[in-house]
């Protein structure tokens, strides 16, 4: 059975970057659209703010071009006749409201010849002001966990963070700078507190990487590691695998944790009782 | 090469010649070895042919297997060292007497026995086993011990698999569907005894649940065996089954069943408490326990609403017709089936009346009496539309999965998303932000 496509939450600027992919390897007839934080999209879900609405069609048939802004941009989706249900809705709701929206993405020709990127929507929901907030959260985080992803980080620290993405890397340092930006503006967008707060979290977390990147880069880690093993120590070595766990709670990717074991394997400190296991020397 | 050598090919004659000239057993493993290189068939099959032109069968001497691994069907007379993992006591057919039947293991693997002679070993003994012999049985490979076998208790079994407290237990998550003699932990939930009938004999069997923190496994032991619930114990030689898309653990009273200091895990509040999860990791049929999930309701299935129940297994009636146990009276239940999208996946979250009532905020009793007035139960469906769908909600319970995908039975809802979990998530990954 054909599975239900999923709804991505994406930030719109994410959505507005994206770029389609006809086809695919797997020959589905679905247009999919890669966004550059690393979704790969063919239904979606945006929260946000309806800014405008205008009756584009005939009083007795009418058709509503809708705007919905979120922190980092706004996307223009149209309700036609073909979904009376949503069209009945879509002609009540008043601007501005906070709403989920959830649909096909797909494109149209601008003015210029170029395309557009436009939401054909499925579900209109008006929600208050905590929703939004929560949706928008959610969205940051898809996005966050993306990028950690797609910058070789591996999963994200928390399973349940953790998403989907297309494997590409980012193309280029820009599109990583602006993606950053972005993300910037979501997050202070949704919180100036929680914002700053955040901003000192990744600075902390950076300055002790830095201060060790002058003699080998992973020497610095041994230390830790060897302790979070003899931690782990009950009797007959540290099972690898939690070892990996507790590590990953620390947020170093698996490859640095896998060299760094490796390391010390080499140099004696630790040794293998088990095959699967560690121990310290 | 020899003149004889070119030769060979076109000369079975001389071929065969050579062979009786030469019997002694290196002769012959030459000439089946140039046989072999010649013909440009197997070593194996060479010997054979040399053997039976020369008039001989293959010798029959006690040959020493290295390890379970190793063998192979239809061997004879061979030794083997092993340690016992499960064995039970079977009734011969037209009962008369009995047979002994279990699992063998070595640090290679592991495989079934038969034992028709007197079997005086427990799980976990190490046994020197010689002159058994194997053979193809229901589609596996069993080893057989017979009238002719010697067996003998191991003092050093430093070769083979260690002994059980040596051995860390696997987590119940890194089970996966076809394992076999295999060794979990777990605190006992859902136990309950059940008779059934095995081909026309009544049978007691244990079903129940283990969970371990890492996932539930639901079990059957297929025999009466002494078992608390809410206790911790390690169980040593089941094997792993997918049913009705679950995994689950079956073993024999036979296997290791050892009751576990009751701090080995955490209390049973701690391990149902649900984990908060992905939907696209319930897809990838990595069932863990209960989990927590948060989405968007983007719709309400049928089969939601005032629904009749089954009066014998609860299950929802179609036209007045259980699918199991046909046509009864049946009572009124409430239901919802919802699909929730958590922006990794969609889910059927499945839900009875305890959370229907408390989603409406009224009871069944008023809702039935409103159906009775409106002659139709349509609005309750409505009502649970208006409330839930295009809005957030944060549902725990236990998942599954069927034929329409991952589904889960909802033990708790609440609308929003956890800001609370969130804003820790989103904060986990600030390094992505320097």
């Amino acid at each position: 059975m054909k599975r239900r496509e999923t709804a991505y939450p994406v930030l719109i600027a994410d959505l507005l970057m994206a770029k389609d992919v006809r086809g695919g390897e797997d020959e589905s007839v679905v247009t999919r659209f890669e966004t550059p934080t690393g979704a790969s999209v063919f239904r979606t879900w945006i929260s946000g703010v309806l800014m405008e609405k205008e009756n584009i069609g005939t009083e007795e048939a009418p058709i509503y071009r809708m705007r919905i802004a979120d922190p980092t941009g706004g996307i223009t989706i149209i309700a036609g006749k073909f979904n009376q249900e949503l069209l009945a809705l879509s002609g009540s709701i008043p601007c501005p409201s906070f709403v989920n929206v959830i649909g096909k993405v797909k494109t149209f020709k601008g003015r210029g010849g170029e395309a557009v990127i436009s939401i054909n929507p499925e579900m209109i929901s008006v929600i208050d002001r905590q929703e939004r907030q929560d949706v928008l959260l959610l969205s940051i985080r898809e996005a966050l966990s993306r990028i950690w992803t797609m910058t070789g980080r591996g999963p994200s620290p928390m399973r349940s963070a953790s998403v989907p993405t297309t494997s590409s890397p980012f193309s280029s340092m820009e599109l990583e700078e602006m993606l950053r930006g972005m993300m910037s503006k979501a997050i202070e967008a949704y919180d100036k507190n929680f914002y700053s707060a955040f901003l000192e979290r990744g600075r902390v977390e950076i300055q002790p990487q830095a201060a060790e990147d002058i003699s080998d880069p992973l020497e610095g880690y041994e230390d830790d590691v060897l302790d979070m093993i003899r931690s782990l120590d009950s009797g007959k070595g540290a099972r690898w695998d939690s070892v990996i766990d507790l590590i990953d709670r620390k947020r170093l990717s698996r490859d640095i944790i896998e060299e760094v074991i490796s390391n010390l394997l080499d140099k004696g400190l630790l040794y293998e009782p088990m095959l699967g296991f560690l121990k310290a020397i | 090469m020899t003149d004889g050598e070119k030769k060979a090919p076109d000369s079975e004659a001389d071929m065969a010649r050579t062979e009786t000239n030469e019997m002694n057993e290196d002769g012959m493993h030459e000439s089946a070895f140039r046989m072999a290189r010649e013909l440009g068939i197997s070593m194996e099959e060479a010997e054979r042919a040399v053997m039976s032109r020369s008039g001989m069968r293959g010798t029959q001497k006690v040959r020493s297997v290295g390890s379970i691994s190793e063998l192979g069907p239809d061997l004879r007379g061979i030794a083997i060292k092993a340690r016992v993992i499960s064995v039970v006591q079977g009734t011969r057919s037209e009962g008369k007497g009995f047979y002994h039947y279990g699992l063998l293991g070595d640090s290679t693997g592991d495989t079934p026995f038969t034992s028709w002679i007197a079997f005086p070993f427990q799980p976990g003994d190490a046994l020197l086993i010689s002159n058994c012999s194997t053979r193809e049985y229901g589609g596996r490979l069993e080893l057989v011990i017979g009238d002719n076998t010697i067996m003998d208790r191991l003092e050093d079994s430093s070769n083979l698999l260690p002994p059980i407290d040596d051995v860390v237990p696997m987590r119940i998550s890194e089970l996966v569907e076809g394992m076999k003699n295999v060794d979990v932990i777990g605190r006992v939930d859902d136990l309950q005894e059940v008779n059934i009938e095995v081909r026309g004999t009544p049978r007691l069997i244990l079903n129940g649940s283990l969970l371990d923190g890492s996932g539930r496994l639901g079990f059957t032991c297929w025999g009466p065996i002494e078992m608390d619930e809410g206790a911790c114990y390690r169980i040593v030689g089941g094997t792993v089954r997918s049913y009705r898309n679950s995994l689950k653990l079956n073993f024999d009273p036979g296997s290791i069943v050892k009751r576990l200091p009751d701090d080995v895990l955490p209390e049973m509040e701690e391990l149902i408490k649900p984990v908060p999860y992905r939907v696209y990791l319930i897809g990838e049929g990595l069932i863990p326990g209960p989990v927590t999930l948060r989405g968007i309701a983007l719709d309400i299935r049928p089969g939601s609403g005032l629904v009749r129940k089954c009066n014998e297994c609860g299950r929802r009636m179609q036209k007045g017709q259980c699918s199991v146990h046909g046509r009864s009276e049946g009572e009124d239940d409430l239901r919802l089936r919802a699909v929730l999208d958590d922006g990794s996946g969609t889910i059927m979250a499945r839900a009875g009346r305890d959370i229907v009532e408390s989603l409406l905020g009224r009871s069944m009793a008023s809702l039935l009496e409103e159906a009775k007035k409106n002659m139709s139960s349509d609005f309750i469906v409505e009502e649970l539309r208006e409330r839930l769908v295009g809005h957030c909600w944060t549902i725990s319970g236990d998942p599954g999965s069927d034929d329409y995908g991952p589904s889960l039975f909802v033990s708790s809802m609440e609308p929003g998303l956890d800001n609370g979990l969130l804003s820790e998530e989103v904060m986990s990954m600030a390094e992505v932000l320097r």
